[in-house]
């Protein structure tokens, strides 16, 4: 929940100047933010007793998303694939920012697989953490209302 | 075609890469995990480990923990609060008898593990929803389109 705020956020304040991550192409960056969770599927697995996370980790490495965000693109009509994928990929980075955030006793992200296994983690939030998720909650909601006030008084300008 | 080619490349390079990040993990932990120290226990001991799993019971200054996949169970030696059924993951040096002395540790309740989950479900849920207001998938074509065309579009630019 937090990546899907967090990305409404920084998409509505950088469609003030760049219209491409505004509108319907929003939620495209949404879900390049929830691509690399593909990788929690292990977790409904686990309760049938298959133990699946290195078999999945790779949707939760950078070149693994990456590739994701490629065969998603595909799905989308010629001529705005390359936009789609770059969108896509734009929510796996701030994917990405967020959890570097995250404290791990792991080990943290294998940012460069396939080129180190080193790992990077910043150690400074819990994943359970409820007051960061509701900050950004909030601020997607603060931000929303907003932008829909300001485009009607936009609108009741222009019509005037 | 070209788009069949590029899926099926796409695929196979994920399908390699996931083949070596499976089959070489183990070699590049900085600390092995549950699965491996249960294939060949003494060969870790002394040595630093992870282990996740449930806080089953505790004590003065341990804790039993039952791991998450193989469900050994394990006694960890630390003086940090925990409670039965709580979710910890314990980095930690491995000592004979199953036994964990804890450096670092992470602990969660069951309740907020559970919610953190049931959060993250209720934002696919709405992702999803949100994706159909503004895109539809065309089964004739297996190609995603935008529900209305956009202003531009419109215009004929």
């Amino acid at each position: 929940m937090a990546h899907v705020a967090f990305v409404f956020i920084v998409c509505a304040l950088l469609a003030l100047k760049w219209p491409v991550f505004g509108g319907r192409n929003t939620v495209l960056v949404m879900i390049g933010a929830l691509l690399p969770d593909i990788f929690k599927l292990y977790l409904p697995l686990r309760l049938i007793g298959v133990n699946a996370v290195d078999v999945l980790a790779l949707f939760h490495i950078p070149v693994g998303t990456l590739l994701v965000c490629g065969l998603c693109a595909l799905l989308f009509e010629e001529g705005t694939r390359e936009r789609v994928f770059l969108l896509f990929a734009f929510g796996m980075v701030t994917h990405y920012a967020l959890d570097a955030l995250l404290i791990s006793v792991t080990g943290g992200l294998v940012l460069a697989f396939p080129l180190s296994w080193e790992t990077w983690q910043l150690d400074l939030v819990r994943p359970d953490n409820w007051l960061g998720t509701t900050i950004l909650v909030a601020g997607a909601v603060l931000v929303w209302l907003v932008l829909q006030a300001w485009r009607r008084t936009g609108q009741s300008i222009t019509e005037v | 075609m070209r788009r069949g080619l590029l899926a099926a490349i796409l695929i196979c390079a994920f399908i390699v890469l996931a083949a070596y990040y499976y089959t070489d993990v183990t070699y590049h932990l900085d600390a092995p995990r549950e699965s491996e120290v249960s294939a060949d226990y003494n060969a870790y001991v002394g040595r630093n480990v992870t282990i996740s799993g449930e806080v089953i019971s505790t004590g003065a200054g341990s804790f039993a923990l039952k791991g998450t996949h193989e469900n050994d169970t394990y006694t960890v030696v630390s003086a940090a609060e925990v409670h039965p059924g709580d979710d910890v993951t314990v980095l930690g040096t491995l000592g004979p008898g199953y036994q964990l002395h804890a450096i670092k540790m992470y602990t969660s309740s069951r309740v907020l593990s559970a919610l953190v989950y049931i959060r993250s479900f209720v934002a696919l849920i709405f992702v999803v929803v949100l994706f159909f207001a503004s895109w539809r998938f065309d089964w004739h074509g297996w190609i995603i389109k935008p529900r209305k065309p956009s202003s531009q579009e419109q215009d004929g630019a």
